[in-house]
């Protein structure tokens, strides 16, 4: 009898519901450039992150929002001096000086569908779990914007991505879902050869980044592998505390190399109805 | 514990997936930079340069224990035979200045040929100034004035002002237009700010810019035109004041300047750096400046380490400007 409860409760748990999660976090993102510069970058982000779910029978449709920002600044140089380069009236150099830090902006839009292979259930030590395996695809659109000098790791992707997830659920109060994403396709956009922006007729900055650096890329030339992995404790029945894990990495050719390793940790507030 | 473990863990990762960096050596600083330059500097050909001979001359100056004064020294010869504006090395370290590889802003730290508070206390003391670099006003004899010392604006900041400097000087007999400190900027502005005062379209420059590593490996070229902007066009005799130190956009807005026929350009030569710039950075931190186009004036001319030289000669002295006297200005004026 209790078995059949369990598989009621979580049958409806995992199947029919939707859930909109918000999540603040800390990020940390290490990018080499080569494009822009022979230093490595790391960061300092705090995150903002806004989600929904729908779980249909044998299904789920995802949405996730996410922005950063943080300090930016190459390892092993935080804290740099840049030193005004004028003259006094006497000719004399100026001596004063302002920090170098800049600023790293990283927005993250993914739209995915999924749908169940298999799914299980088990008793462990009288334990119950119930678990579901999903694949899907999904779209990816992220965008990594600095203000530092060089301009190191500009750069947006959008991605059409094959994805795998392992949902499960424990007790029916914890649950925990892990999910692999990989591009097999993207436009991915980045600065000329040349490093500069500029327009002869008049477009903006912006869409002429766009038309001037966009590309077609794949697997073979655009490797970006995303991981989410989260945990979430269910209050009562609508409301759901929990953490988030996300972490990528990501390397692409064009024009020069590019490497970037980011993770990030949230606390997450879930509301399921 | 466990923390310690968790950092362990991803600092090591990081290190794995993002790749080794250049260490910071004397001789990777060096080899950084002349290679920074050589697969991105636009104008080895029209400044006829032999940028290999310049490594081979200097890397044996080079050496392990050398300190950054050591470094900075080497380092800036090899810019130096640049002589462009826009080819510095800027240390970030030891309170180093920047070294200017053009022999002009190296041995002119200060000018001393133009002062906007001569014009302000001795000619238009009603000067209006928009901010630092953007200044207006009416001279007597119903001469208008405006001053651009930057055009580090967006274009939007120059759409609204334009119109109110514009309008209030629609009426005047003539505008004198003083870029004699222009420190540069964006040419979009140039190309906008000069497109109030353009009676026929006209190309003005064409621009390309490095695409590989190879010194001809350039984008196709683009073409900039002198087009109508703004809400009327003023198409009265205009005054152009330039300086040694009209730089860059300066120099492109004068060059889509002088294709209209009723301005005339007066003063002294302009500084002679067109091309865009990026800057860049080696395994110690510090920065260089490179730049990456072959800018190229409407005859399809580089002008590079030139400048753009007046229609009508004439330069202040340093006693003209301290004794209050802009004679430039004064003979601008008199033109009217």
């Amino acid at each position: 009898m209790a078995i059949m409860c369990f598989m009621c409760v979580a049958t409806t748990s995992l199947a029919q519901n939707n859930s909109i999660q918000l999540g603040f976090g800390f990020q940390r993102t290490w990018v080499l450039d080569q494009q822009g510069s022979p230093l490595k970058y790391q960061t300092k982000e705090k995150t903002l992150s806004l989600g929904y779910k729908h779980y249909g029978e044998n299904s789920k449709l995802d949405i996730q929002l996410n922005g950063a920002l943080g300090d930016f600044f190459p390892t092993g140089f935080f804290g740099r001096h840049l030193y005004d380069p004028g003259y006094n009236e006497d000719g004399t150099h100026k001596t004063d000086s302002s920090l170098m830090n800049g600023k790293i902006y990283n927005g993250r839009i993914k739209i995915g569908y999924m749908r169940a292979v298999s799914n299980g259930y088990s008793v462990i030590d009288k334990k119950q779990f119930y678990g579901k395996n999903y694949v899907g695809a999904s779209l990816n659109n992220q965008l990594f914007y600095t203000d530092n000098f060089t301009r190191t790791g500009w750069m947006n992707s959008s991605s059409f991505n094959g994805e795998f997830e392992h949902r499960s659920l424990f007790n029916t109060k914890h649950s925990f879902e892990v999910k692999v994403s990989i591009p097999l396709f993207a436009l991915v956009s980045r600065l000329p050869y040349h490093n500069s922006i500029s327009s002869s007729n008049g477009d903006s900055d912006i869409k002429t980044f766009f038309k001037q650096g966009s590309r077609f890329a794949w697997l073979g030339n655009f490797q970006n592998i995303q991981l989410d992995a989260g945990y979430q404790y269910m209050l009562s029945k609508s409301f759901g505390l929990g953490m988030h894990y996300f972490g990528q990495w990501l390397h692409y050719t064009r024009e020069k190399p590019v490497n970037l390793f980011q993770n990030q940790l949230a606390l997450t507030a879930s509301l399921n109805y | 514990m466990i923390f310690s473990a968790v950092v362990i863990f991803f600092t090591s990762c990081q290190k794995a997936l993002i790749g080794s960096v250049t260490s910071n050596t004397p001789e990777n600083n060096f080899e950084s930079m002349w290679k920074g330059y050589d697969e991105l500097y636009g104008m080895f050909t029209v400044k006829h340069i032999n940028w290999d001979s310049l490594h081979d001359a200097l890397k044996p100056q080079l050496n392990k224990n050398m300190s950054n004064q050591q470094l900075y020294a080497v380092l800036s010869e090899m810019i130096k035979p640049l002589n462009d504006i826009h080819a510095f090395l800027q240390p970030t370290s030891d309170g180093l200045p920047r070294y200017e590889s053009s022999e002009f802003f190296r041995t002119h730290t200060v000018q001393q040929d133009f002062s906007i508070d001569v014009i302000r206390q001795n000619y238009l003391p009603s000067l209006i100034t928009i901010d630092d670099n953007f200044h207006y006003g009416i001279l007597p004899g119903n001469i208008g004035y405006i001053h651009f010392g930057a055009f580090d604006m967006p274009v939007d900041f120059y759409n609204i002002q334009m119109n109110k400097v514009m309008n209030a000087l629609e009426n005047t007999k003539g505008i004198i237009v003083d870029i004699r400190n222009h420190g540069g900027g964006d040419d979009k502005v140039s190309r906008y700010v000069a497109g109030w005062f353009v009676k026929e379209r006209k190309l003005f420059m064409s621009t390309k810019k490095k695409s590989g590593p190879a010194h001809d490996d350039f984008t196709k070229p683009e073409y900039w035109y002198a087009d109508k902007q703004g809400s009327f066009q003023y198409t009265k005799p205009v005054e152009l004041l330039t300086t040694r130190w009209t730089a860059s956009a300066g120099e492109t807005f004068t060059w889509a300047m002088n294709t209209q026929t009723h301005v005339t350009q007066i003063g002294d030569t302009t500084a002679g750096g067109f091309s865009d710039v990026i800057s860049r950075e080696l395994p110690n931190g510090w920065l260089y400046f490179v730049s990456v186009g072959d800018f190229r004036n409407a005859e399809g001319n580089s002008e590079e380490g030139k400048g753009i030289a007046p229609a009508i000669y004439a330069v202040n002295t340093k006693q003209d400007i301290d004794n209050g006297k802009d004679i430039v200005l004064e003979l601008a004026i008199s033109r009217f």
